[in-house]
């Protein structure tokens, strides 16, 4: 979708605060429509790049949306660039362009545009006040490292399943069965083993894990990935590229992080996670947020570099 | 019926329970009155029925004067509404012989309706052969219009509309009067009416709005050729005329069951070709059971009697499902996709129109993909087209359909001579659709509607400024003249064949806007903001995270939820603010300065004498370049309980700035008093803002005491 549709969608969401999953579905599809777009690029993609940009939370099981609070948050050794995220209304984005003009203590750059995302608002301070005095003349939250607290706080992947118990799928549905060592989906007869396993239903995709008990749960793809990883025994998918300063957290598209996860390591930098191959990498991730990211799936971060 | 004479009071009753009664209660109601419906009330031939009903009202004229031909019954007329109208108006008869004379005008296309008093001389002089035709109209003039009022009194006023209500127009043709308006739409036009509620989605029972009834089917019968000539003339009049058709509309919509019926009365229904899912193919036909077609469904297939049944019926069905028959017994061949079919049966027809290019989508009463009459946006279709327009499907879909769209190629899964092509959407058509292709206009519905854009809560058609919706425009008969298109009094000029317009592009202001389109009009707002900062959500998604022993934390629930509670012992997220419970355990944020990076050097001072910090600048984020950003700044976690931050420049010189307390991260940092005492005592005071050298000349006083 064009750069401004996007932020265009943005703007929609905080403005409008809450609505149903169809609508916003439907403003996506209406927004993306006639442009050359690959098929993957559907508005649950997006809905979760925002997600895990904290535009906007989402509750699927009840097929609602909410826009969320706004909030200025310094991005860990970025140079000292506070990063806008949250809802986005024009009345903030107003503020916003008059804080620009009349203060010296800040300069906000040119949005930083984004394929599968809104635009990233960055700030530079020119100290720690002038971010708190900003967040002040905005109406708005601040923090130190959104990205850092939400890491002090991940769930563990055990916490996820109770509650998620469910009949047996019933046969004659498409079913395939996620293969651990590569992370694709290969087609079974029903549930046999334990592991993830994923069926075509009229109401779209759904996905069941079954437990080394062979108690099925509803889940989604990826705490059922992981679940599956987990069982097994097979680690290494998350890997951790060391650069000069902080590095970038590669995660299996057939494998993505859960909401909180992709949120601590989205907010590292305000970027969405670029498609790379089969992966998703999460750029400017401290070792450390990475590493809570893969203990709290149970996953052994593989260092590289 | 016997052939004694039908009297008049006879006829008033006779012609009150045909036309008026308490099913109408509430509907407009016309008095049409032909030979036909007299020859049914009088039992007997047509002729004989019109005289009988001339016969009948001479006893209520005054023949010796013809001038005041029609004076008696007016005033019997008037006596009896006086008395407060009890039984049916005593005019009733004299009333359906000059509608008896529209109709008969009306069926006599070559004759105008500036000859409207010829057919009533005509039919009077059945029973007053002398009269004069001059005469007889003054004297028309005088009675008819009041004897018309007394009619709407009696069903409007004095029944309230329980019989029905009243249609009577005085029109805006003088010579025709007022008669003339119960005669415009005839019953052939009734028949149509039923394709036109289909057309317009209609669902049985449904209100609709009658001036969007009928410019919808102003558009409807624009390409027609099919209607009489009198509902022509109402479409083309304004006035009492289009409130007249107005009235019929609605009232058809309402108490239209569903039932469909072609030109020859005839209930009908339109088979669906479907195709069962993959991986092996196969197409087939099903039968629709529409209101009107019974629970089991006779009919003939090459010469042999077929019984189709639809078991649930009598179910009840959500306002956009159909019951079925099921599958029928007919291979769909080459020839059946080409020429189409046609089955008939208890005076029924099923019908599969023939098509270059059929789309299916997924049906869920079927269970399968079952073909549509027009390609739905953004839904995935599979199409089954003919191999001679292949190439034309194709190039219209390298414009308009998303990437993904494949041909499925299974021998024997279609005929010959056909092609299927699977995982087809389209979310908008081109201008320039041919009329093979018409099916692959996306639309979901012929009727002129806003659709799309981006719509504001708790107010309808009010959108966000720059997600202006697109207008849909209605579907038309190819013939049908291009309809003119207005956005706020400015011409839009859609091309052939064109479906939507997109409103948005055109950057209309903030505000109200008119969309025109032919004789309809919608309304819609535009609002650029709600005027707050922080969006208004009234039920928050967010997570909540507890305590979870020493594993750390648990969610408690698989993934964000409505309304999370904050747990005393954890957090609640919503979004990237994170809330801590009274409770929770949580280690303090670690705070931040932000130094500049262009500084020759920063060093952070501690209120206590002798700790500090020279911070270096770190390297920068390889990243931040990547994405275009320069750093200017770095933020540091200090290591000391920093409490004024000292930085010496090329050409500014020396500036001090007082810090706001962050704990550091050394609880025992390392003391070097000389240099803390050189750093301080070395800063001039114009280094130091006003306001803050009170308390750096306390810093002062501890460095000279160390001196």
């Amino acid at each position: 979708m064009s750069v401004g549709g996007l932020d265009l969608l943005l703007e929609w969401v905080s403005e409008r605060g809450e609505g149903s999953w169809g609508g916003f579905r439907a403003a996506y599809d209406w927004l993306q429509a006639g442009q050359d777009l690959e098929p993957w690029e559907t508005a649950s993609v997006i809905a979760r790049q925002m997600s895990a940009l904290g535009h906007l939370e989402i509750d699927w099981r009840r097929s609602r949306w909410t826009a969320s609070p706004p909030m200025l948050t310094l991005l860990p050794s970025a140079g000292a660039h506070a990063l806008l995220t949250g809802g986005r209304t024009r009345e903030l984005e107003d503020r916003l362009a008059l804080a620009r003009e009349e203060r010296e203590d800040i300069f906000c750059l040119d949005p930083i545009e984004q394929a599968l995302a809104p635009s990233a608002v960055l700030i530079a301070c020119e100290d720690e006040r002038s971010m708190r005095d900003l967040a002040s003349f905005l109406g708005i939250g601040s923090s130190y490292s959104v990205a850092e607290q939400l890491a002090a706080v991940l769930p563990d992947l055990d916490s996820y399943l109770p509650g998620t118990e469910v009949a047996a799928a019933p046969a004659g549905y498409g079913v395939q069965l996620l293969g651990l060592e590569r992370l694709d989906w290969e087609d079974v007869e029903n549930e046999q083993e334990p592991g993830l396993y994923r069926y075509q239903a009229p109401e779209g995709r759904r996905f069941r894990f079954l437990d080394e008990a062979c108690v099925s749960h509803e889940v989604d793809l990826s705490i059922g990935a992981y679940a599956a990883l987990r069982i097994t025994g097979v680690k290494g998918w998350l890997k951790w590229f060391r650069r000069s300063l902080n590095g970038d957290l590669e995660v299996r598209l057939g494998a993505p992080l859960p909401t909180l996860q992709a949120r601590a390591a989205a907010l590292c930098s305000g970027l969405a996670p670029r498609r790379s191959g089969n992966c998703l990498v999460y750029v400017n991730v401290p070792e450390e947020i990475a590493a809570a990211i893969a203990t709290s799936l149970g996953q052994e971060l593989t260092l590289v570099g | 019926m016997s052939t004694e004479e039908i009297g008049a009071a006879r006829w008033a009753t006779l012609l009150a329970e045909h036309f008026f009664g308490g099913e109408y209660a509430g509907t407009h109601v016309l008095f049409y009155v032909d030979r036909p419906v007299l020859a049914e009330l009088a039992g007997r031939g047509e002729e004989e029925a019109a005289a009988s009903l001339v016969t009948a009202i001479l006893p209520q004229l005054r023949q010796r004067s013809h001038r005041g031909l029609f004076g008696p019954l007016l005033a019997l007329s008037t006596r009896w509404k006086i008395h407060g109208g009890e039984g049916p108006p005593p005019c009733l008869p004299a009333l359906g012989l000059a509608v008896l004379a529209a109709s008969e005008m009306r069926r006599e296309a070559g004759r105008s309706g500036a000859n409207y008093h010829a057919w009533f001389h005509d039919l009077i002089s059945i029973g007053v052969p002398d009269i004069d035709a001059h005469d007889l109209w003054e004297s028309y003039a005088d009675a008819y219009p009041t004897l018309w009022r007394y009619l709407t009194w009696w069903l409007d006023e004095r029944h309230v509309g329980e019989l029905g209500l009243s249609t009577v127009a005085e029109g805006s043709r003088s010579k025709l009067g007022f008669a003339d308006s119960q005669t415009l739409f005839v019953s052939s036009d009734r028949d149509k009416l039923s394709q036109f509620l289909y057309w317009a989605g209609v669902v049985p029972g449904e209100e609709r709005e009658e001036v969007d009834l009928l410019g919808h089917f102003r558009i409807w019968s624009a390409g027609r050729d099919d209607l009489s000539p009198g509902a022509s003339l109402m479409l083309a009049e304004g006035g009492g005329e289009q409130r007249q058709l107005g009235h019929l509309l609605a009232d058809a919509a309402r108490r239209w069951k569903g039932e469909v019926r072609d030109d020859e009365g005839r209930a009908q229904a339109r088979l669906a070709l479907t195709l069962s899912r993959p991986p092996r193919p196969r197409l087939g036909l099903a039968a629709p059971a529409p209101p009107g077609f019974p629970a089991q469904f006779d009919l003939h297939i090459d010469g042999e009697e077929v019984r189709l049944e639809a078991t649930d019926i009598d179910q009840p069905l959500a306002p956009d499902e159909s019951h079925w028959y099921g599958e029928l017994p007919v291979e769909v061949t080459e020839g059946v996709l080409a020429a189409g079919i046609r089955l008939e049966g208890e005076g029924r027809v099923l019908r599969l129109a023939p098509r270059s290019v059929y789309v299916l989508h997924m049906s869920r009463e079927l269970g399968c993909w079952t073909s549509v009459e027009h390609i739905r946006p953004g839904e995935p279709a599979w199409l089954l087209t003919s191999a001679r327009h292949l190439e034309e499907v194709r190039s219209i879909f390298e414009r308009v359909a998303r990437p993904g769209w494949r041909p499925f190629e299974r021998e024997g899964a279609v005929p010959a001579g056909w092609v299927l092509l699977r995982g087809v959407v389209i979310d908008r058509a081109p201008d320039d659709l041919g009329t093979i292709a018409a099916a692959l206009r996306p639309r979901t519905s012929n009727l002129f509607e806003l659709s799309g854009g981006l719509p504001m809560p708790r107010a309808h058609r009010v959108y966000l400024t720059g997600g202006d919706p697109d207008v849909i425009l209605p579907a038309q008969e190819e013939e049908a003249p291009l309809l003119e298109v207005e956005l706020d009094g400015e011409s839009l000029d859609p091309g052939p064949g064109q479906v939507a317009i997109p409103l948005a592009p055109l950057t209309p202001p903030e505000g109200r806007h008119l969309v025109r389109v032919g004789p309809l009009e919608r309304r819609y707002a535009t609002v650029r903001s709600r005027g707050a900062v922080t969006p208004a959500v009234t039920r928050p998604i967010g997570h909540a995270i507890e305590a979870a022993g020493a594993s750390g934390w648990g969610a408690t629930s698989l993934d964000a939820t409505s309304e999370p509670e904050l747990p005393p012992d954890g957090v609640r997220i919503l979004g990237a603010t994170v809330e801590h419970g009274a409770d929770a355990a949580i280690e303090e944020e670690r705070r931040r300065l932000i130094l500049p990076r262009g500084a020759l050097r920063r060093i952070l001072l501690s209120e206590e004498p002798g700790v500090m910090e020279v911070v270096e600048v770190p390297e920068e984020p390889p990243w931040m370049k990547e994405a275009g950003l320069t750093c200017q700044c770095f933020e540091h976690a200090p290591a000391i309980d920093a409490a004024w931050l000292v930085t010496y420049w090329r050409m500014r010189g020396t500036a001090v700035r007082r810090l706001d307390h962050i704990p550091g991260a050394l609880s025992t940092p390392e003391a070097d008093p000389p240099g803390w005492s050189e750093v301080v005592l070395g800063a001039p005071p114009e280094a130091v803002a006003e306001d803050e050298r009170p308390d750096w000349g306390l810093m002062r006083e501890r460095a000279e005491g160390l001196a």
